[in-house]
């Protein structure tokens, strides 16, 4: 058991730790919408269980990220062909469908485009709870 | 360096050799005087076709009639006897590569068998009769000019075959394919045309044809089809980026030949907006649509769009994000021809100039 002052110095310089719900709120595959500390969160929950923190704007047109859903990204390795990455998940915007990188924030196919990048969030499952830092 | 590429006027006829300073034009219309000039290019049973009375005259041409004075031809182009503006190569020479000083000039033809849907074996056999034609008529008689291959597409495995024949001629620069609206040469079915392209170093052009149509097919008048064709270019850019044809042949080059150039900004803006939304249908495209496009594809000048403020033009320019995009065409001898003298207002600065009317053709083409 991590006493909750321990918890509190959990947190890096600047930075405060945000309780947000129950882990088993967010089940895999989804994600939930928070406000933390002035600011609004989209917290997805990936298929493996782990869990991913970014800024719940779209930076197109403001539509909340969190109303929208995550999946494995759609690649493919030949013209006419569909599969699922292994590793790379994007979050889609319910609006426009835009794809963000849930590992990065970022456009992934405009990586270094930092109009279409989402801020990213140290998340952390601590005693059951979800926390950001921020 | 010409004067031309300075933006000045001597007034002076040039003449002479091409140099690595001359204008390069990329749209000069090789004509046959009649598809019987195809004859003895020809092995039977596909030579009669073409030599007896009432046989076969052609692919279809563009189905218009031509409100102007001389037809489609600009009036100085006009023979006097009675043989299509386009078909004498003195007249090119005394009219464009000597007059402006022009070298290398890319000849694009408009004798297309893919737009003869029927018969495919007969539609390669010409396909094969015009290179060896414009070879040895053409070609063989002035060092300044480069030519297209002429291909069938219809018969892909057969396009590709003759890519090769005459890939190997380091004159033939690029395959030509027309800007039809009634496929996608971006489907899988059309690969073996590209990927022959890519082995052979070759540029893959397209230019209007008697199959081009609009978004409406053909409308009433040939001002009005006139001022849309460009969306058959669109169409096939498109289909082009969307097939994954960049993706899969990682070296080929496009070049949009008469398309007209001021829809780029627009097309790349929604097509990258699109991608962004619907990036998931289309997977194996990598990259942003505009990336492939400010990479490798190229579009000719003419015909050059004329606002009233010519700080317009250069502005759509500037949109597009590419000093290398544009090459300089003539379109000789067509009724919507381009001086190199006047095409480009002088809102563009003189060393985009000279990128625009020589060097950016000579980089993608290799001269």
């Amino acid at each position: 058991m991590v006493s909750r002052g321990a918890l509190r110095d959990a947190a890096g310089p600047g930075e405060r730790r945000h309780v947000l719900c129950r882990l088993e709120e967010i089940p895999p595959g989804t994600v939930g919408g928070f406000r933390a500390g002035g600011r609004r969160i989209a917290v997805a929950r990936l298929e493996d269980g782990s869990l991913r923190a970014v800024a719940d704007t779209c930076p197109h047109q403001a539509a909340r990220l969190s109303l929208g859903s995550i999946e494995r990204m759609w690649v493919s390795d030949t013209p006419g062909t569909h599969r699922q990455s292994e590793n790379r998940n994007v979050l889609l915007c319910p609006w426009h469908g835009f794809e963000f990188d849930l590992e990065t924030g970022g456009d992934p196919c405009v990586p270094g485009r930092p109009d279409l990048r989402l801020k990213t969030y140290r998340v952390e499952v601590e005693d059951g709870e979800v926390a950001v830092y921020h | 360096m010409t004067d031309i590429l300075r933006g000045e006027r001597s007034g002076q006829r040039r003449g002479g050799r091409e140099s690595s300073t001359s204008v390069v034009d990329v749209d000069v219309h090789e004509m046959l005087t009649s598809i019987e000039d195809l004859a003895p290019y020809l092995d039977e049973p596909w030579r009669s076709r073409i030599v007896v009375n009432d046989g076969y005259k052609g692919p279809p041409g563009n189905p218009y009639s031509f409100p102007q004075p001389t037809g489609v031809a600009i009036q100085d182009a006009v023979t006097d006897d009675g043989s299509p503006a386009g078909s004498k190569l003195e007249l090119v020479r005394e009219q464009v590569l000597d007059r402006y000083g022009i070298g290398p000039a890319i000849l694009i033809s408009l004798f297309h068998p893919t737009d003869h849907q029927i018969q495919p074996e007969f539609a390669t056999a010409l396909a094969s009769a015009y290179n060896d034609w414009v070879r040895e008529n053409w070609l063989d008689k002035d060092d300044r000019l480069r030519s297209s291959i002429t291909v069938a597409a219809q018969e892909p495995k057969d396009a590709a075959r003759e890519i090769d024949r005459v890939g190997s001629d380091p004159r033939f620069v690029q395959v030509i394919l027309p800007a039809v609206a009634h496929h996608v040469f971006g489907r899988p079915f059309y690969r073996p045309i590209f990927e022959a392209a890519q082995r052979n170093g070759l540029v893959v052009a397209f230019h209007q044809s008697g199959g081009t149509r609009t978004a409406v097919g053909l409308p009433p008048y040939y001002i009005e089809w006139h001022t849309a064709i460009s969306q058959a270019w669109q169409s096939q850019l498109i289909g082009l980026i969307a097939g994954g044809v960049f993706d899969e042949f990682e070296e080929l080059k496009v070049a949009m030949i008469e398309s007209s150039w001021t829809w780029v900004p627009h097309l790349m803006w929604r097509f990258d907006y699109n991608y962004r939304s619907l990036r998931r249908e289309v997977p194996w495209v990598r990259r942003l649509p505009s990336e492939y496009i400010r990479e490798r594809v190229r579009f000719s000048t003419q015909p050059m769009e004329y606002p009233e403020d010519p700080g317009d033009l250069y502005r759509m320019f500037e949109m597009i994000g590419s000093d290398d995009f544009l090459m300089f065409a003539t379109d000789y001898p067509h009724w919507d021809f381009d001086s190199p003298e006047q095409a480009l207002p002088h809102a563009f600065p003189r060393e985009l100039r000279e990128k625009i009317l020589s060097t950016n053709a000579r980089d993608f083409y290799g001269f």
